[in-house]
């Protein structure tokens, strides 16, 4: 496939008040979730074209899933939505009523999928989380993941749980992006050459719109295990601050005894953490080595830039 | 901490609950110089916590009350500025229907109780002190929602203002226009002029012009409550002026062009230099801490998640795209200085340390004066082996 390697299609589905825009626009157009509170419900297929590293564009579907709309997906269009399809996303709300509905509807995308984009990767996102009780959480997901992935079969789907309101949502898209990265690997490989050489505790790279993390390498163990997903948020939230004083943030180095950590701006696509915790190496130093590193990994992005980018625009 | 106030009752000889014991009853005595409660050695003064009474008389510890009609929004207010509750989560708040006393000296450098009261409360009901209560009151904070009809609650902030006012007359009264969220701007200024132009009148209808009220638009939804909160704060501080005074030396020799004190816990802004403060700048001071102290709660701990996300090394820098330089250091174990600069003078970093560093001695020798006061009324001996606010006398070196 040499030319969907740049522009990647994604559907997002489910039924209408799911919460598919509202994440849509956290993610991706910089609404607080506050906001999404005035959303209304989407009519048929909004279409927006996401770029995310420069050479990758998501071509995002948000199909309305109101029930008239729902059935014109199955039938009249259904190989123009279901065409061509990377990923589908598809959008639970946790508190639904009609979970039968809910399923059948399920299905019946599985169906068109498996006809039209068989080896389309699936997601489910068990939405609106926040709307359970904490301790009944954990139980509540395991259920409806087992369901999903048995009505699943033969195709294989990854579920999370998801929220508006806290870095959960941050999780869930930062692997469903990560499925859609094309030279994934080497980026790593060279992230992980890097923090060596650096001697840094870990290093984060984050899309740079979004502050999704897209790759990460680890030297020491880290307590908290939600802690990507919760840099992102931070970040992301503060990133927000910033515009309304019609400013944008560049860099950060916040420290304490135990720790310094920087965030700067990395390649023209991508921020990057570095997480040190020797005191005897000082700030200076590790400033340096992370814009001597940013040459090298720009050129990477650039590998399988050039005719991309001519296409893109 | 937060305990439910019922009707004072004897208690035994345990500690704490003498402590409150005494300060209940003992609040008859207000004024009438130290009562047995003083003798207490408060583990917050050691901390370094800046009391607001004036260190030469009383030691009570002044007390922000929370009043308004129900649901108007005073819990959610109390938990969302001192326990850091996400606003959505406020919903799921039950009503209050006792006094919740809390005291916030141990958590923070702010050293003074809040007070939540239930939405009705009673002046004629026997068994409800306010007489006593108000005694010692600093600040009563009346929580208007004004997206509901609010006659009732002038008419509430009347009756309650004047209760107050009769006994004890150098409370200052915080009215806080609440939920705003939900109004256009042009509606929040036409609400909070026609409930200025009521509650005064009212006042004055009673003859009683001489009760000053002061109006703030808040809404737990932006950094509009964390901001009121701040200056009902600060009109408590009694070492205000000091500290403004310390703040506009520090920025005019640092090249600075805004300094805020912070408590980091509160977010409250205990002062900030004498030129004016800029909502929106405030905001991101706001936003710099929460997000300093929550990539420090990632990192920052050791192995085993012992030690604390703010400490003695605690430092900040973020700069902006528009040349604006964040610069946030540790002061006390709950006060930050957080600082606005221009990446230019931010050149000069190795000046904007020294000068801090005396700034930080200062503020220390603030408080070192206090608890030298501290010191001479309470038990000396007990005070004197902790270091306490002994200030970190080396500057950071510098590249
Ligand atoms: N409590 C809670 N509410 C959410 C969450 N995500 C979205 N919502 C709310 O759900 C409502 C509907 O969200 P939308 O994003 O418009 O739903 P949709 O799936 O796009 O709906 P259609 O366009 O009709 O298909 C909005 O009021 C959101 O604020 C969540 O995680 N938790
Ligand atoms: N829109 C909006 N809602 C708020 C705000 N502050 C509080 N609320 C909501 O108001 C409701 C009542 O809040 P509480 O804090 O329980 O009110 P209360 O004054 O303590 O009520 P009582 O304890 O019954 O006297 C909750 O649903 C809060 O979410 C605000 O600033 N804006
Ligand atoms: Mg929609
Ligand atoms: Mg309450």
């Amino acid at each position: 496939m040499p030319n969907t390697a740049m522009k990647k299609k994604v559907l997002l589905m489910g039924k209408s008040g799911s919460g598919k825009t509202s994440m849509r626009s956290i993610i991706f157009a910089n609404y607080i979730a506050r906001d999404t509170q005035r959303l209304g419900a989407t009519i048929d297929v909004e279409h927006s074209h996401v770029r995310f590293l420069g050479n990758l564009v998501l071509n995002l579907w948000d199909c309305g899933g109101q029930d008239t709309f729902m059935e014109n997906y199955f039938t009249s269009q259904r190989d123009n939505i279901f065409r061509n399809v990377e990923v589908l996303i598809y959008v639970f709300d946790v508190e639904s009523r009609e979970l039968e509905k809910d399923m059948h509807y399920y299905q019946s995308c599985l169906e068109a999928i498996l006809q039209n984009s068989p080896d389309a990767k699936i997601f489910c996102l068990v939405h609106k989380m926040d709307l359970v009780q904490e301790d009944q959480r954990d139980l509540i997901f395991k259920e409806r993941e087992e369901d999903l992935r048995r009505l699943s079969r033969p195709l294989e789907c990854a579920c999370f749980r998801t929220s508006i309101w806290d870095e959960t949502l941050y999780k869930a898209w930062s692997s469903i992006v990560y499925q859609l990265i094309p030279n994934v690997q080497q980026l790593e490989m060279n992230l992980r050459n890097f923090a060596q050489i650096i001697e840094a505790d870990e290093v984060l790279l984050f899309e740079r719109a979004t502050f999704l993390v897209i790759s990460h390498y680890q030297c020491k163990e880290q307590r908290d295990v939600h802690r990507f997903e919760k840099i992102s948020n931070i970040i992301k939230q503060f990133k927000l601050s910033c515009s309304k004083l019609a400013a944008s943030f560049q860099s950060m180095e916040v420290r304490n005894s135990n720790f310094a950590a920087f965030i700067d701006i990395f390649t023209s696509n991508t921020y990057v953490m570095v997480v040190m915790s020797d005191p005897s190496i000082p700030s200076a130093a590790t400033l340096i080595n992370i814009r001597n590193a940013r040459k090298h990994f720009e050129k990477l992005e650039r590998v399988d830039g050039p005719k991309h980018s001519l296409l893109m625009r | 901490m937060s305990q439910v106030l019922g009707k004072p009752q004897p208690q035994d000889e345990d500690d704490e609950e003498e402590e409150e014991e005494d300060e209940l009853v003992g609040l008859a005595d207000y004024g009438d110089g130290p009562d047995s409660s003083d003798a207490d050695p408060d583990s917050g003064t050691e901390e370094g916590v800046l009391d607001f009474s004036d260190p030469f008389s009383t030691e009570v510890k002044p007390r922000i009350l929370l009043m308004g009609l129900r649901r108007s929004g005073k819990s959610s207010i109390q938990k969302v500025v001192f326990h850091k509750m996400s606003p959505n989560e406020t919903l799921f708040l039950e009503s209050t229907n006792k006094i919740c006393r809390e005291d916030v000296s141990n958590s923070s450098f702010v050293n003074f109780q809040i007070w939540d009261f239930p939405g009705q409360i009673d002046f004629f009901d026997p068994t409800f002190d306010y007489e006593m209560i108000f005694r010692g009151t600093g600040a009563l904070i009346f929580v208007i929602d004004s997206q509901d009809d609010y006659m009732e609650a002038l008419a509430r902030l009347h009756l309650t203002v004047t209760r107050a006012y009769k006994v004890n007359t150098d409370i200052n009264f915080e009215v806080f226009i609440h939920k705003v969220d939900g109004l256009s701007d042009d509606h929040k200024i036409e609400t909070q002029r026609d409930i200025h132009q009521r509650a005064n009148d009212d006042l004055a209808d009673a003859g009683l012009e001489k009760i000053h009220l002061s109006f703030y638009l808040t809404s737990i939804y932006d950094h509009s409550i964390f901001e009121a909160f701040s200056k009902v704060v600060q009109k408590l501080i009694p070492q205000l002026p000091t500290l403004e005074n310390l703040l506009n030396i520090f920025i005019s020799n640092s090249g600075i062009e805004k300094a805020f004190l912070f408590d980091v816990v509160s977010k409250i802004y205990i002062a900030t230099d004498s030129t004016p403060v800029d909502m929106q700048t405030y905001e991101l001071c706001c936003d710099m801490i929460d997000v300093v102290i929550d990539i420090s709660c990632i990192y920052g701990l050791k192995e085993d998640g012992a030690g604390t996300p703010y400490d003695k090394e605690s430092t900040a820098i973020i700069k902006l795209n528009n040349t604006t330089v964040l610069y946030l250091k540790e002061v006390t174990k709950f006060l930050a200085l957080v600082c606005f600069v221009r990446e230019e003078s931010f050149e000069r970093k190795g000046l904007i340390d020294y000068n801090f560093h005396c700034f930080r001695k200062a503020i220390h020798e603030v408080f070192e004066v206090r608890m030298k006061v501290v010191k001479s009324r309470k038990v000396q001996n007990r005070l004197q082996k902790k270091k306490g606010a002994t200030p970190n006398g080396t500057p950071r070196v510098l590249l």
